[in-house]
């Protein structure tokens, strides 16, 4: 019977450490920042979705549910992802040109680890475009 | 061995394909390294990614001519405006250089990179073969857009609508106002507002015939050319000084037929008896009669500021657009008589073209900003009218301030320049010959909407093709 229990437990243990985080991006618990400038030619833009997608290389698709976790760029036009872990990251803007009227959008592949980083932020201006 | 022997005979011929050229997807092993290595890599401008990095496909020769979002990045023969090189030039002395440096967050191309790139265009960007895109088929489907301020052509491959070649023009006397082909296909002729003559092009390889000095050689504001359908004489009009040209495109000259006050649309009749002309900015349209050149005003009952005019397919009426009273208004060809009702279009009717397959009669409104949908930020439309009942069946906002049009019947669709000079929507890129960029657009005749365009991982987005500053005028030869 201990021994059931202890089987039991360690299932547990393992299950529960295997949790999705929360798509928010706030208890990944890595150590690593990205920090997203959204631009549109020259002019910063706020208020754009910027989606984050993990241990992604290629581009995933414009369909934003394919993504893992999603900030919106404030008043400065920056997003913000923390407590990310290395490895390879896709990051993927979409929304409004309030400028304009259209739809823009623009995304890039990135490499997050010691070597791409200071003190362990990384910067990215984000480009979008119609 | 003999049952063998047809296979041997259908691989020898299947392999004679016209088109090897364009199969083959291979750089150039120099621009290969730079292409393959730092371009189309992983999440960039391979096919995967390609649809956010501008739709973009830098994986082949072949891929990378079928350009993105903003058109090819690439042109044969022309650095000065392939786009591709301003985003990876990082030295001001060499050429433009525009933000996002390219490779994105990666080290940029070194200036002998640069170079390699730019030589390998400035040579035609011919594939691993040698092979220039579009050399091959002199009898293509193209179409012309004329800019106007940087007195260049860009000449189009209907088929992928991308921009083949870009044409330099003109004598340095005034810029490119309309380009026009003539009924035989074999050429494209422009005049020149602030021009003094009339220059001729081979629409089989895009070299210049020659050119035809209009007056003298005096500089005028020259506006549009009409042909006889036997393609030997062209019509030329002069808006200031009101001077109508003659120019005979056998013997390449020219002279003065007549006088029209602020001459501006001409259309020769069907049957080759008449040229009309319209005044601008009055309340009449000239008749002259081509075989004696006398001229008869037809007066017609109020200012309407006639800006163009364009015959039925079937030559028995013809349509006027009226930039006073913002209508289409169509007479009888047979004695000139008004056939009301007028059609009530969008603000200042501009330019004509004609879709003999669905029958229907295109104008542009460069500067509606009133008609439902429109705006001063969505200024700007096209109206379709049933040219055989005469009525107006639909419109749409086809782009930032349009004026150029030209119908593809072969394609079913509708070439529209749009101007994009005040106020739109922000150019992809500047270019070399400075100022705002304008842009193609395309109706799709079968939805009467905006042309959209697929990419390889099924996203669609609205065709747009970005070219010089005041893309005035479009012509399509079939």
């Amino acid at each position: 019977m201990r021994y059931f229990l202890a089987f039991f437990f360690l299932i547990f243990l393992l299950s529960s450490s295997c949790k999705k985080e929360s798509p928010t991006g706030s208890i990944v618990k890595g150590k690593y920042s990205i920090i997203i400038t959204v631009k549109h030619h020259d002019r910063i833009l706020q208020g754009i979705p910027v989606y984050l997608k993990n241990n992604a290389t290629e581009f995933p698709g414009h369909d934003t549910t394919l993504y893992d976790w999603n900030k919106t760029s404030d008043l400065s036009g920056v997003a913000f992802f923390n407590e990310l872990f290395g490895g390879n990251y896709f990051i993927y803007g979409k929304g409004i040109d309030t400028g304009i009227g259209l739809e823009v959008m623009g995304g890039a592949a990135l490499s997050v680890s010691d070597s791409t980083t200071v003190n362990n932020e990384v910067y990215v201006t984000l480009f979008v475009t119609e | 061995m003999k049952k063998l022997f047809p296979l041997f005979i259908l691989y020898f011929f299947s392999t004679c394909t016209k088109d090897k050229y364009l199969e083959l997807p291979c750089y150039p092993e120099d621009v290969s390294k730079i292409m393959v290595n730092k371009c189309a890599t992983a999440g960039c401008h391979n096919t995967k990614s390609a649809g956010n990095s501008n739709g973009l496909d830098y994986t082949s020769w072949k891929t990378m001519f079928k350009g993105g979002k903003n058109g090819s990045s690439v042109i044969p023969y022309s650095t000065d405006f392939s786009y591709m090189l301003y985003f990876c030039n990082t030295d001001t002395n060499l050429g433009i250089a525009l933000e996002p440096t390219m490779p994105f967050q990666r080290e940029p191309l070194t200036t002998e990179e640069y170079l390699t790139l730019k030589n390998w265009i400035a040579e035609g960007a011919p594939n691993c073969e040698g092979y220039v895109n579009f050399s091959d088929n002199p009898n293509r489907k193209k179409f012309y857009v004329c800019m106007q301020p940087c007195n260049k052509v860009a000449v189009f491959d209907a088929e992928t609508r991308v921009i083949m070649r870009y044409i330099s023009v003109g004598n340095g006397h005034g810029g490119p106002h309309q380009v026009r082909i003539t009924p035989d296909g074999k050429y494209w002729c422009l005049v020149f507002n602030g021009g003094n003559m009339l220059q001729i092009f081979r629409t089989d390889d895009d070299t210049e015939v020659g050119s035809i000095e209009l007056d003298l050689g005096l500089d005028n504001s020259w506006n549009t050319v009409a042909f006889t359908s036997d393609s030997k004489f062209a019509f030329i009009s002069d808006l200031a000084a009101g001077k109508i040209a003659m120019a005979d495109l056998t013997s390449m000259t020219s002279q003065i037929i007549q006088h029209v006050p602020n001459a501006h649309g001409t259309c020769v009749s069907p049957d080759n008896s008449s040229l009309y002309v319209t005044d601008q900015l009055g309340s009449n349209l000239y008749k002259i009669h081509l075989d004696d050149f006398s001229i008869d005003p037809i007066n017609l009952g109020q200012q309407l500021n006639v800006h163009e005019i364009i015959f039925s397919p079937d030559g028995t009426k013809y349509f006027l657009s009226c930039e006073k009273t913002n209508q289409v208004r169509v007479y009888n060809a047979s004695n000139d008589q008004f056939i009301p009702p007028a059609i009530q279009v969008g603000p200042k009717p501009q330019e004509f073209s004609i879709s003999e397959d669905n029958q229907w009669l295109f104008v542009t409104c460069t500067e509606d900003s009133t008609s439902p949908g429109c705006s001063s930020t969505k200024k700007g439309s096209v109206y379709i009218i049933d040219y055989t009942t005469n009525t107006k069946i639909n419109f749409l906002y086809p782009g930032f301030q349009p004026h150029g049009i030209a119908v593809d019947d072969d394609h079913n669709v509708v070439y529209v320049a749009n101007l994009n000079y005040d106020g739109g929507p922000a150019p992809h890129h500047i270019s070399e010959c400075g100022g705002r960029n304008g842009y193609i657009s395309v109706i799709d005749m079968s939805t009467q909407q905006l042309l959209n365009v697929s990419l390889a991982d099924g996203s669609q987005y609205v065709y747009k093709n970005e070219v010089l500053q005041f893309p005035y005028f479009v012509s399509y030869r079939k």
